[in-house]
């Protein structure tokens, strides 16, 4: 593989990954927001 | 070639170039879906008045679901390993999916049976199958750090809760055309059939991108030990089937069912158990907020756990979660009732154990049995869980009935359930304690018999991974290969 082609692939590779992260990442960190919230009220907090 | 030959394990090979780190999403997309099972009690009030029938017909569907799931995870194994996970992984999505179109189709009709076959049933036999299939491909990719890798998935089946709790709720009141002092019953089919197109979409994602790892692939810069503290990891493997006739297999039985009782009979009484503890500090709104931020414990425990396994070994792991664990429930139970702050923190480090215990076992099997047949050997496994589900709930509400009867009251009435819990804890550390590295005799070596037929990117020397074997026709006996 010549040095551009790499660089392609390792661009193409790093956009895949954060899309990967991103699309299991947002849900799981709204579910984690919403039940923080729900926890709030323990420690006094409306 | 049919069109769903892309599922086939042969076809789930990845290609060069491909990262080991894009398997754990398509692991998070499977479990952040089939973790919404612990979500149902949200359907709890309107299904009960829909059907207009009891809680505990409806409580009986989500039980259903989980008595599939550990059947489903102990059958479907073997079968998951000569697929391959692309496949497995389709039919869980398959089976989860259809599971809530029937459901929808139950509630619509009024026909409660439809809710048992299609939530309970189907749906079950597609939670175990994606449990488990994730689990065992991310063992392969990560060799060198299997805690962080199914501490990564399972974390996903916590995690799954929050989001479809969190969802569910806002599409409830979304269809919903009804006051808000009303249940939302009329949403619940639009609800359902909301649910199931995004899970086939998320589901989906999983399938298709999930990949095997080339037949003698290893990561870059990581050579397999020589030798570990005390031998208790292997190189070598040992089919499901073997598995079961050691006693290895059945102390980790007892070890996962003792710790998931013990986590099962706290996290089904927090919210009424911190009201009786605290009857004058504690009302409803704060023991919901307990209950969550339990989940959030038991979800962080997976991944914290699990990874820390990695470092410190699996037995020892074990020994924490068990000892420590024996210790804060005796805690709990003589002196909780002092200080709301000490009972939290009590039951957060329990519930975090508890979340371990579930993570680390896939690493624990890897280390024991290689990673040969470990999905399916995890499934066999995972009926202790179905088993603690039954027992944990029992013992505490057992022994707290038969004291309130007795006229105790507060939290002198969970005092004994709990040391019950301390005991079985202490079970649980002693069959950890007797865990040994597996006899040789039980070991098998796979040889490699075929080219794949679809070869990628020229990996043309790749033999047919080791779960596509017939363990009667390849694997045989090999002296060796515990390091």
């Amino acid at each position: 593989m010549s040095t551009r082609e790499e660089q392609r692939h390792m661009t193409g590779l790093g956009a895949r990954l954060t899309a990967a992260w991103l699309l299991v990442g947002v849900p799981l960190g709204y579910g984690i927001v919403m039940t923080v919230k729900k926890a709030l009220p323990l420690f006094g907090v409306e | 070639m049919s069109a769903l030959s892309f599922l086939d394990r042969e076809h789930s090979c990845a290609p060069r170039g491909y990262s080991r780190w894009l398997v754990p999403p398509a692991a998070l997309a499977i479990h952040l879906s089939i973790g919404s099972v612990y979500a149902f009690s949200v359907f709890k009030n309107p299904l009960v008045e829909r059907f207009d029938t009891t809680p505990t017909a409806i409580a009986g569907v989500f039980s259903v679901a989980i008595v599939m799931l550990g059947l489903s995870a102990a059958f479907g194994g073997t079968w998951m390993e000569r697929n391959g996970p692309r496949k497995a992984m389709a039919l869980s999505a398959t089976c989860f999916v259809t599971g809530l179109l029937v459901s929808a189709l139950g509630i619509a009709t009024g026909q409660l049976w439809l809710l048992y076959l299609g939530y309970g049933v189907i749906g079950g036999i597609g939670l175990g199958m994606g449990y488990i299939s994730p689990v065992s491909t991310l063992i392969k990719w990560f060799p060198d750090r299997p805690g962080l890798a199914t501490g990564l998935a399972i974390m996903g089946f916590g995690g799954g809760a929050f989001i479809a709790s969190a969802l569910s709720n806002e599409l409830l009141q979304g269809f919903t055309s009804r006051g808000a002092d009303q249940l939302p019953t009329d949403a619940l089919v639009p609800t359902f059939l909301t649910l199931a197109a995004l899970y086939a979409v998320f589901m989906s994602y999983g399938v298709l991108s999930v990949r095997l790892p080339r037949d003698g692939w290893k990561p870059e810069g990581w050579t397999p030990e020589q030798r570990s503290p005390g031998g208790m990891r292997t190189t070598a493997n040992v089919s499901a089937s073997q598995a079961l006739k050691t006693p290895q297999f059945w102390f980790l039985w007892v070890v996962l069912f003792c710790n998931v009782t013990a986590g099962i009979g706290i996290l089904e009484q927090a919210a009424p158990m911190i009201q009786d503890f605290f009857p004058d500090e504690v009302g409803a709104a704060e023991a919901a907020g307990f209950v969550g931020l339990l989940s959030l414990f038991n979800m962080a425990g997976r991944i914290t756990w699990s990874s820390t396994s990695d470092v410190i070994g699996r037995k020892p792991t074990y020994m924490l979660y068990l000892g420590v664990g024996a210790v804060a429930f005796f805690f709990l139970a003589t002196a909780g009732s002092t200080s709301v702050l000490l009972f939290v923190a009590l039951s957060a480090v329990i519930l975090s154990f508890y979340g371990g215990g579930f993570a680390t076992i896939p690493a624990y099997l890897k280390d024991m049995f290689g990673t040969y047949q470990v999905g399916a050997i995890h499934g066999r496994l995972l009926t202790a869980w179905s088993a603690a589900g039954v027992a944990g709930p029992l013992i505490v509400n057992l022994i707290t009935d038969s004291q309130r009867d007795g006229g105790a009251a507060g939290a002198a009435a969970y005092r004994p359930s709990l040391l019950v819990m301390v005991g079985l804890l202490v079970v649980g550390f002693v069959a950890n304690l007797l865990m040994r590295p597996v006899a040789e005799k039980h070991h098998v070596q796979c040889e490699p018999i075929e080219a794949y037929p679809h070869d990628l990117e020229g990996a043309s020397a790749q033999t047919r991974a080791a779960g596509a074997l017939s363990e009667d026709r390849t694997a045989r006996p090999t002296a060796g290969g515990r390091q």
